[in-house]
């Protein structure tokens, strides 16, 4: 019997868009409970831990959006074939997460010396290390995709992150890494992902 | 033909223990290769991301201790039997992972006032917050583990955690979580868990 899915999140991409990408990249079908900001205090208490995304499945909540993504990947196929492949995925997704949680303490920062610090760092070493490494996986795998001869769930982490750095005040030029201009091409081509990011809601991250 | 693995870290448990629990937990055997802080500086350049600990596997190396961890658990049985105890397992990981984070930022802290504001924060909401959500997965399971009916890594990384927090000058009182005093004790007492704990190098933290 199927799984019945409901992904609990805001109506953003934010943290919570790479869960998504998977039901839409494996063509299953779930419920996508958009949470509203105003619905949000009375939303919180009914949660496992206080926050968003979680996921219900067989009645369980579960929350965590890495975790909930990798579990999407394993159940969908989408993970990596061996356990090397699903660790190498895992270890690209770690460096995407670090630049993402960067970024979010970067614009949380209120005091404008710190902020420009911040920003240098971030520009300076952070992107070229994270992106470097990314660039350098591409190059030694001639599929076009990060890890493994087919899309995982790798591929679609990378491209929310691309997303979300071409964002408002968050434009960083990818233009030094081709590979990783290439790969988003490709992955956005792919019919269910395209189809998906024409018809999802539009948000303004 | 069974696989040559090399554990790459400091001579330290830090952020790098896990995996050396793991492959006590399973009997297998592995090159322990604890690297002296004056050596560093060498053999940052040899490490895939600049930083330990790294794991050399079939001639390929893989940072990152959490994604390490999970392939090992994975290899070794020691992950749980269904992708959703797996998931289970990762969002327990990923509490640990917060909750030590914000002990080592407060740890280190220079800055006085700011170090008493992480205090309580630490004290008032994260530890609270983080054991809370452990102690009911522990209620909610018979078997004495976090997950399933056997060990797991989610339970090593637990008692990792408990040793780092008592290392840190007695964050945590256990007192407080039954569960949990129960938990350490059950683990720390499993054959190849209790004798490679008599055995392991004596260090700081």
């Amino acid at each position: 019997m199927e799984k019945k899915y409901v992904y609990h999140y805001f109506n953003l991409k934010g943290r919570g868009e790479t869960p998504r990408l998977l039901f839409a990249a494996a063509g299953v079908e779930y419920k996508d409970d958009r949470v509203e900001f105003s619905d949000w205090p009375k939303v919180k208490g009914t949660t496992p831990l206080g926050a968003l995304p979680y996921l219900e499945v067989d009645g369980q909540k579960i929350p965590e959006s890495v975790a909930i993504a990798r579990y999407l990947a394993n159940e969908f196929g989408l993970a990596g074939k061996s356990n090397l492949d699903k660790t190498k995925v895992d270890v690209l997704v770690e460096q995407m997460i670090a630049i993402r949680e960067s970024l979010v303490v970067l614009n949380s920062e209120k005091d404008e010396a710190k902020k420009a610090e911040l920003m240098k760092k971030f520009n300076e070493e952070q992107i070229p290390k994270c992106f470097g490494y990314i660039e350098k996986t591409l190059s030694e795998n001639s599929s076009g995709f990060l890890v493994g001869d087919q899309v995982t769930w790798g591929d679609l982490a990378l491209i929310d992150l691309d997303g979300m750095l071409s964002n408002l005040g968050n434009s960083v030029n990818l233009d030094k890494f081709p590979k990783v201009v290439a790969h988003r091409k490709k992955v956005e081509a792919l019919p269910r992902i395209s189809t998906y990011l024409k018809n999802r809601p539009v948000t303004p991250y | 033909m069974a696989k040559k693995f090399v554990y790459h870290y400091f001579n330290i448990k830090g952020r790098g223990e896990i995996p050396r629990l793991l492959f006590a937990a399973a009997g297998v055997e592995y090159t322990d290769d604890r690297i002296e802080f004056s050596d560093w500086p060498n053999i940052k350049g040899t490490t895939p991301l600049g930083a330990l600990p790294y794991l050399e596997v079939d001639g390929q190396k893989f940072p990152e201790s959490v994604a390490i961890a999970r392939y090992l658990a994975n290899e070794f049985g020691l992950a749980g039997k269904s992708n959703l105890d797996k998931l289970k397992i990762d969002v327990l990981v990923d509490q640990m992972i917060l909750l030590r984070e914000s002990a080592v930022t407060m740890h280190f802290e220079k800055d006085e006032t700011k170090k008493v504001e992480l205090m309580k924060k630490f004290k008032e909401e994260q530890l609270p917050k983080c054991f809370g959500y452990i102690e009911k997965a522990l209620s909610e399971n018979s078997s004495g583990f976090l997950v399933g009916d056997q060990l797991t890594w989610g339970d090593l990384a637990l008692i990792d955690l408990d040793d780092m927090l008592h290392n840190f000058g007695n964050l945590i009182n256990l007192d407080n979580f039954p569960k949990l005093t129960a938990h350490k004790k059950q683990i720390e007492a499993s054959p190849q868990i209790s004798t490679y704990l008599k055995h392991r190098p004596v260090t700081s933290h």
